[in-house]
């Protein structure tokens, strides 16, 4: 993702000196189209093979326990008189379920965006600045990425007793964050490290102070970047359980969607076949996400840019 | 109380970037007037300050101290020195959790990004591409408890003479004419059969990083070489391919490291039985079960260590990036 | 983050799906006006010290799903009359929260769990009060027999009352289906009506080991109940306690015996579906047609389990137990069961109201109400199990010639995890049994 300047200005179109010559391929202008069939056949085949489990999990989702253990979901479709909205009246009638998915909200909202803001902050400084641990700092955060979050609940729920932030929303927060920096960092970072120097340099010799470059030249530039790290922070936190658990508490008035729904499975696990609504449902929201953030994807953020 | 939920959030949102811009604003400006020297060397730990903070309490120190407790007993108190390393490597089980552990890196990493890849660059060149990428992000919003369900249910096992209610034997039955498989009991295949569920959730966050670096690529370079005849492939492999190494470093990394602590599907599908254990299951019985911090030090010390290599590598992916002048 | 329209309006739809259907709630203000309710309200004012304390108590468990409704429903009086908030928390993941909170310095006021050894851990350290004191000599012997206050003690110290009770060791089968001995007089008996059936072409056992992480233990259950009834009772103690070892003919008896369900031929669909099978659909092949497997050995909650799934089933028609038959003739009529204790951590005003309450026999009375569990209470009367099992079940009790806690509950976690693990491992090969039992020997 680095490039230098010499790189980066087009040196086939600079160095042509004849008109380009007529190649047995036409150009296309735009997004050129492949060979067409091996394309849809490899995107299709993947497509259909990452769909299948999910469409699994839809059809079962409608299907009362027994059938699903009888017979496959895909020979439900003979019998639709057989499908049920019991697992999901289930889920959504359980009394507070509205409550956990605020509760849910709550967390997983700040979390991100702390997340996102402070690992930004950090990743500027590591990939657009020069100091002395530089190197160090930066190899640190990407080694710390193998700590295994069960060896730091003890010490953490320790710190945070004698600080009282257990059984609160902020702990959490805190928490999170600290796992989440390692790797939005070290994604950030990659990103960071790619904005050309050109961009750097004109606004130094404005007199541009590092926040001022932070905030109006590498957070914009950076848009397709921040919302992968968004979509990520979002979803692995939304899908915690455990964590929550020891920092916040199961007790019904905090106890986010994950902990809730586990909640709905006897402790032998019978009474599974309402995860499949459940898993359904939660699937939602991460799944608004991600259709929200993808118009931060744009493409071409460096076309254009005068370097002048 | 919902009410209280939504207000919670909007506070927390409102002060975290107000309190990020004050802070990093001010903080500019202060250090500004600092002697230049000064300012150079300070202004980085600015940016750097909090992340460091938090990082280091919520990881830093559990990790120095988990090594540390890996030299004692299972109480903590008695000093043993190698004892818990010898012990471990000297049981059968930790050994299979180190094969098993070699397995899940050496598969994982490289599929999952191949296939992100793949459909990062292709999901573009088709009309329903949005759909496909959509397909591949779903099961990373699933959590790993659900993806244990789902798998468990495709792996379904049901006797050769009955109907399969499990996907995967079915089309297996349907299509080759033999016996069902029992994916998960059999330590022919389970280890496979669990790396592909988790392949399964993983796919999609490669692809989503390849997609965004994606976007990176100078459409002028890849102009000029279409105008200079060259084809799609060739533009790929000489242009975006280079170009998006240093993201296939990070996308490898991440995964390796999400492979090596790979716990909690494998923990709702076999909790290690059948040959399926990993250093992470491992771990987790000797905390928690066992509720030997010692042993269970000396796991997750093994843990870190194995990601060594992977932090040299990287080391040298970042002298050749960077500013460095 | 700017959200778009669009993306706000998926937002907003997914927050008026959920808000249409949930949160109506069933919770009614209105007290339960019936005399088993009243009864223990009045128990629980006497629990709290005559006087509604308020406040809370926190309680970590691991129940879910419709037994923890019912549970709640037990809590409920005591709630009401004490006015004290009972904040329970369920999870899985018991053994990893409970001790993270007790080293973290934040353990919940009370637990229930049955993980009794692993109880026992904790209350060797110190961690779980003493409850002979909290609940005085009186209260306890007036209610809870001596084994059972037993097996929940270490060094004299009383840690946990048991507040659930499983009768173990039960045939279920389906009486309209089913054409072996219905009252077997030896288990010999009723194996050789097994092979006999397997001979013409069935496989007369259903056996479901798989269960997530504690894959196994319907195995272990069996194997800790055939070893009680097999060596008797002293044995199954010195074992259970560790001074006898797993490498011990008696326990490789018991092993092989319950190797026996599993032989090739007997049980439904071979070892293989054996191992892959949830537990809770053990029963399922019973009702397939043809039958696939006539009997099943579980313990007494299997009864809810299978009419949770199968809800037409007629209890006594289609659906009925009896008790696996006497192995050896020295020992008969010994019994097994399992269950959850209640231990305590924090001693509160509130916790003791609480723990005084589930001791008391109005509580029990409610608990055997719910129709899910026996209750562990003398006092509680044969005739508030409306569920007929249970009814039966405590019958069976009653005329038990002995009745005694499972092993497997009582050991290290570590030991246990590893007696799981062999039920699996020797259900896959028989043929490993001197190594299986040298490994959980290892354990210990």
């Amino acid at each position: 993702m680095v490039l230098s300047a010499e790189e980066l200005a087009p040196p086939a179109v600079q160095a042509q000196t004849q008109p380009p010559v007529r190649s047995a391929k036409p150009a296309f202008r735009g997004r050129p189209r492949l060979r067409r069939i091996p394309v849809h056949v490899v995107v299709i085949v993947i497509a259909a093979i990452w769909l299948i489990p999910l469409v699994g999990l839809l059809v079962s989702s409608f299907r009362p326990s027994t059938d699903v253990l009888s017979t496959g979901w895909w020979q439900s479709f003979a019998d639709p008189a057989s499908y049920t909205l019991a697992n999901y009246s289930r889920v959504l009638d359980r009394e507070g379920m509205l409550l956990s998915f605020f509760n849910s909200l709550a967390i997983v909202v700040p979390a991100t965006l702390l997340t996102v803001v402070v690992s930004a902050a950090a990743a500027y400084g590591l990939a657009c600045m020069r100091f002395r641990f530089r190197r160090g700092v930066l190899l640190t955060m990407v080694a710390l990425l193998i700590v295994p979050v069960q060896i730091t609940l003890v010490p953490l729920l320790k710190m945070f007793n004698s600080l009282d932030l257990t059984g609160s929303f902020l702990g959490l927060w805190l928490v999170h964050l600290g796992y989440g920096v390692p790797f939005a960092i070290y994604l950030l970072h990659n990103f960071f490290a790619a904005v050309p120097r050109e961009l750097f340099e004109a606004a130094e010799i404005d007199g541009a102070s590092h926040s001022q470059i932070f905030f109006a030249i590498v957070l914009p530039i950076s848009r397709p970047a921040l919302a992968s790290l968004a979509i990520f922070e979002f979803v692995w936190t939304w899908n915690d359980l455990l964590t929550a658990l020891i920092f916040l508490g199961g007790f019904r008035e905090v106890a986010p969607m994950t902990v809730a729904v586990s909640g709905l499975v006897a402790s032998r696990g019978n009474g599974w076949e309402v995860l499949t609504s459940a898993a359904m449902l939660s699937m939602l929201v991460p799944m608004i996400v991600f259709v929200a953030m993808q118009k931060h994807f744009v493409r071409g953020m460096l076309a254009g840019i005068s370097k002048g | 109380m919902i009410a209280d939920r939504v207000g919670l959030i909007a506070i927390a949102v409102v002060l975290t970037v107000v309190v990020a811009v004050a802070y990093l604003r001010l903080g500019d400006r202060a250090l500004a007037k600092l002697p230049w020297a000064w300012n150079r060397r300070l202004v980085p730990w600015l940016f750097l300050g909090p992340a460091a903070l938090i990082a280091g309490l919520a990881l830093v120190f559990p990790g120095v101290s988990t090594i540390i407790l890996s030299f004692f007993d299972a109480k903590g108190t008695t000093f043993i020195g190698f004892d818990n390393y010898s012990s471990a490597l000297s049981d059968p089980v930790t050994l299979i959790a180190l094969r098993n552990t070699a397995l899940w890196v050496a598969l994982l990493p490289t599929l999952a990004a191949l296939v992100g890849l793949v459909i990062a660059v292709l999901a573009d060149r088709v009309a329903y591409g949005g759909l496909v990428k959509a397909a591949l992000f779903l099961p990373i919003a699933v959590s790993a408890v659900a993806a244990g369900v789902i798998w468990t249910f495709m792996y379904d096992y049901q006797p050769p003479v009955a109907a399969q209610t499990g996907t995967v034997n079915a089309l297996l039955t349907v299509l080759t004419n033999t016996d069902p498989i029992a994916w998960i009991i059999d330590a022919a295949t389970n280890n496979y059969a669990l790396i592909a569920a988790t392949l399964w959730t993983q796919a999609g966050f490669a692809m989503v990083i390849f997609s965004a670096a994606l976007r990176s690529v100078p459409d002028e370079l890849l102009e000029a070489a279409r105008l200079d005849g060259a084809s799609e492939w060739q533009a790929f492999r000489h242009i975006t391919l280079p170009i998006l190494v240093p993201t296939v470093v990070v996308v490898t990394t991440t995964i390796t490291v999400i492979a090596l602590k790979a716990f909690d599907i494998i923990y709702v599908m076999t909790n290690g039985a059948y040959g399926t254990d990993v250093l992470s299951t491992l771990m987790y019985r000797e905390l928690f079960t066992a509720r030997d911090s010692g042993g269970a030090g000396a796991i997750a010390t093994m843990l870190m260590i194995a990601v060594l290599p992977i932090m040299i590598y990287n080391l040298r992916q970042f002298r050749h990036s960077g500013r460095e002048a | 983050m700017q959200k778009t329209r669009s993306t706000s309006a998926m937002f907003g739809t997914a927050v008026l799906l959920l808000a249409g259907c949930g949160g109506s709630g069933s919770d009614s203000d209105a007290q339960a006006t019936d005399p088993a309710s009243n009864a223990a309200r009045e128990a629980a004012l006497e629990a709290a010290g005559g006087e509604e304390l308020g406040g809370s108590v926190s309680m970590l468990g691991l129940l879910g799903g419709e037994e923890l409704d019912a549970f709640l429903s037990v809590l409920k009086p005591f709630e009401e009359a004490t006015g004290i908030e009972v904040q329970y928390e369920g999870t899985r993941d018991f053994a990893a929260v409970l001790q993270t909170r007790v080293e973290g310095g934040n353990p919940p006021d009370v637990v229930e769990t049955p993980a009794i050894g692993e109880m026992s851990a904790f209350a060797e350290e110190g961690t779980l009060v003493d409850l002979r004191e909290v609940l005085g000599n009186d209260v306890l012997d007036a209610n809870f027999s001596p084994s059972l206050i037993e097996t929940a003690s270490v060094d004299g110290e009383v840690f946990g009352i048991f507040s659930t009770v499983n009768l173990g060791g039960l045939i279920w089968y389906d009486p309209s289906t089913y054409e072996g001995p219905t009252d077997p007089a030896s288990w010999d008996e009723l194996q050789a009506w097994a092979e006999q059936a397997a001979g013409d072409g069935s496989t007369p056992w259903c056996v479901a080991l798989e269960s997530g992480a504690a894959s196994g233990w319907p195995a272990a259950d069996f194997i800790d109940e055939i070893l009680l009834r097999q060596a008797g009772p002293e044995f199954h103690k010195r074992w259970s306690d560790g001074l006898e070892p797993w490498t011990s003919p008696e326990v490789r008896a018991a092993f092989e015996t319950y190797g026996e369900t599993v032989a090739e031929g007997l049980v439904y669909g071979g070892t293989t579906t054996a191992l892959s099978t949830n537990f809770a659909e053990a029963a399922t092949p019973i009702y397939a047609d043809p039958p696939g497997c006539s009997i099943l050995q579980q313990a007494t909650f299997m009864g809810g389990i299978i009419t949770d799934s199968l809800p037409d089933l007629e209890p006594g028609e289609t659906l009925d137990f009896f008790p696996v038959p006497d192995f050896d003739p020295a020992f008969p009529g010994i019994r097994s069961i399992s269950g959850e204790i209640v231990g305590m951590i924090n001693e509160t005003e509130q916790s003791v109201a609480l723990v005084k309450y589930l001791a008391s026999p109005e509580a029990g009375t409610l608990l055997a109400g719910t129709g899910r569990w026996l209750s562990p209470n003398l006092n509680v009367e044969d005739s508030v199990y409306e569920d007929p099992f249970l009814r039966r079940a405590s019958e069976v009790l009653v005329e038990a010639e002995g009745t005694y806690s499972l092993g497997n509950s009582l050991m290290p976690q570590t030991t246990v995890d590893a007696f799981w693990k062999a039920g699996l491992d020797y259900t896959q090969n028989p043929g490993d049994l001197d190594e299986i039992l040298a490994t959980i020997e290892e354990t210990r």
